[in-house]
């Protein structure tokens, strides 16, 4: 098992390299005089001559790319052409919220994709299996940034009952502690705060889930399909065992193997899909800042920020793919 | 001898009622996409503010934009710009992913470790967010988008069809064939590809779906088609602002992507069902 994490983390390190190469070299050739952009308008050539030479805007690309290397290494991902902020900095402040979006949108796709998966395998060709099923390719075919403006349009415009941007409300104060700002209301135990939080998150986290929700329910269904026609499934019953415990006892667990396989992927997608998501609901995440920035042709942030997703992105599939060996040991010996 | 095959496929994927409703769906937009010109009612890009955010009427079947334009035409219009991108930038990631997949799993060794190795790479980004990347550096643009799209999907391509060769490589037709002293090139085009094809004709459909979603997402984003063009998702993020009092704005362009996403999603679905019951994990991914 060691051994196993060991050879796949050793493998994500020139990933990421490649990686951070791709986001340095887009960005180094991406419209624009890097010094002039962040000067702003209205400048001097001397200053501008200045500031390349300070920025080392003159050095060979390969000797930029190797600083650019060494200062990420460090931890130092520059300074927003904007807010002239360090990239860094600002990062940091806004990943809790893309985390918490993200969480969120896994917890509701879980929750009904896997149930729904479930029923569908259980009552195959029922209504209800041919209804989901439907909602389900629905789901995956929807636009995400449509499902959001739809939510937005009933619950916020016609029914009130959430608010259309932001995580909090201006007038509730929060102790940050997690940035988490459903965890931190519940750890300091702020109900007004916990309820707002909550109105905040519930939007944005249900359509961010519609696709997972779909392609979960879709792959739980098959694969639960699949396991109660297996021949100890048969056997469990032909014992006596009660039905409740041959589905969730026997069936369920190992029909649940392949699906955590498709979760990792998801949170691809999730994190790829925040970054729509919280265009539309003004969600103030790294998706966010990343559309904003190319808009204000913003590179370093732009470029921090995809760096820090494909990061996480490598570590979570890690993972995924630890505790799938886990679960499934015949896969380690492959 | 091909066409009753053809037949009788046809007849087995008919049987699957949603795969016939995706092959309705995406004809539909076709023919709309073709007869745009004589189908729509108004001029797609005209503007007049005085009659903006108006909602559906008998004059405008799905109401008017911000600046007064006539929705329904724009959609029409829309369908030409969304099939195109699809089509066009699916076809050119699958020549260059066929090209890649074949030569990767039929050689294997360092081609095959390189080439991967350069997928991994390329997959590493989240969903869209290479496509992001791509179009940073290249801008706005139809022809920029098709670039963009087709490059994002390669790596899957690439991918997927390395992993058909693996699985047809060992069979014995082929080991046959190679005792028979047929060249590489013969064994690749004549023997490995046709028993390849039907999954990767399965695989292209689907995708065809989510490279029209990504083109409305980045359409959407400000990052993709510019206005006034009728891109789906750039009408969309214009009515955004509008959502209030002018929900249609909104409401139409999604249903337009829904049905041409969900069509081909459709389509993809009944012909892996006929063609090729194997692939359904490897797509889900």
């Amino acid at each position: 098992m060691l051994t196993y994490i060991a050879k796949r983390i050793s493998v994500i390190f020139p990933v990421l390299l490649a990686v951070s190469l791709i986001i340095f070299l887009i960005m180094h050739f991406a419209p624009g005089d890097p010094a002039a952009l962040f000067l702003g308008q209205m400048v001097t050539p001397e200053d501008l001559e200045k500031v390349r030479r300070e920025m080392g805007l003159d050095d060979p690309l390969h000797i930029q790319y190797l600083r650019y290397l060494k200062d990420a290494i460090k931890g130092n991902l520059g300074i927003s052409y904007y807010t002239k902020q360090s990239v860094l900095s600002e990062l940091v402040r806004l990943f809790p919220a893309t985390v918490e979006l993200a969480v969120a949108s896994m917890v509701i796709a879980l929750l009904v994709g896997i149930s729904a998966g479930v029923i569908s395998a259980l009552k195959q060709n029922s209504i209800f299996d041919n209804v989901s099923m439907v909602v389900a390719l629905g789901g995956v075919s929807m636009p995400v940034f449509w499902v959001g403006l739809i939510l937005m349009w009933v619950f916020s415009f016609k029914l009130g009952w959430t608010p259309i941007s932001g995580r909090l409300a201006v007038q509730i104060d929060l102790k940050q502690i997690t940035g988490l700002f459903v965890i931190d209301s519940i750890i300091t135990g702020n109900i007004a705060a916990l309820r707002d939080s909550l109105r905040h998150l519930i939007l944005p986290a249900l359509s961010l889930a519609t696709i997972s929700m779909g392609i979960i329910a879709r792959f739980t269904r098959s694969s639960m399909l699949e396991v109660i026609r297996q021949d100890y499934i048969r056997t469990a019953r032909a014992k006596g065992v009660s039905e409740a415990l041959v589905i969730f006892k026997h069936a369920f667990k190992n029909a649940l193997i392949p699906v955590v396989t498709v979760v990792g992927l998801q949170f691809g997608l999730l994190l790829g899909g925040a970054v729509v998501t919280e265009t539309v609901f003004s969600w103030p995440g790294i998706g966010n800042v990343i559309i904003v920035s190319i808009l204000r042709r913003d590179y370093p942030m732009v470029q921090g920020a995809l760096l820090l997703l494909a990061l996480l992105y490598v570590i979570i599939n890690l993972l995924v793919d630890v505790s799938y060996s886990y679960l499934d040991p015949r896969i380690r010996y492959r | 001898m091909i066409l009753t095959k053809v037949a009788s496929l046809w007849r087995l994927f008919n049987r699957n009622r949603l795969a016939a409703a995706g092959v309705y769906m995406v004809s539909f937009l076709i023919l709309i996409a073709v007869f745009a010109p004589l189908l729509a009612p108004h001029d797609a890009v005209e503007q007049n503010l005085s009659r903006s955010c108006k909602g559906p009427s008998l004059e405008y079947l799905l109401g008017t934009d911000e600046f007064g334009r006539c929705i329904l035409s724009r959609i029409l219009y829309g369908s030409r710009i969304s099939l195109t991108i699809g089509v066009t930038s699916i076809g050119m990631a699958l020549v260059v992913g066929l090209f890649l997949g074949l030569i990767a799993g039929y050689y294997g060794g360092i081609v095959d470790g390189l080439i991967m190795r350069i997928v991994d790479v390329m997959l590493a980004f989240p969903y869209f967010l290479l496509a992001i990347a791509i179009v940073i550096l290249l801008g706005p643009g139809i022809f920029n988008l098709i670039i963009t799209i087709s490059i994002y999907s390669i790596p899957t391509f690439a991918r997927v069809i390395r992993g058909l060769v693996l699985s047809q490589k060992q069979r014995e037709y082929i080991e046959a064939a190679k005792a028979f002293g047929e060249n590489d090139s013969n064994i690749i085009f004549r023997y490995l590809l046709p028993n390849c094809i039907s999954s990767i004709i399965v695989y292209s459909t689907l995708r065809v779906g989510s490279a029209i979603l990504v083109t409305s997402i980045l359409g959407f984003l400000g990052l993709g088609i510019t206005p006034p063009t009728p891109e789906w998702g750039a009408m969309l993020s214009g009515g955004r602002a509008y959502l209030r009092a002018a929900p249609h704005i909104v409401i139409f362009p999604g249903i337009a992507i829904m049905i041409a996403v969900l069509g081909c999603n459709l389509i993809g679905d009944g012909l892996r069902d006929v063609l090729d019951p194997r692939l359904r994990e490897e797509v889900l991914k």
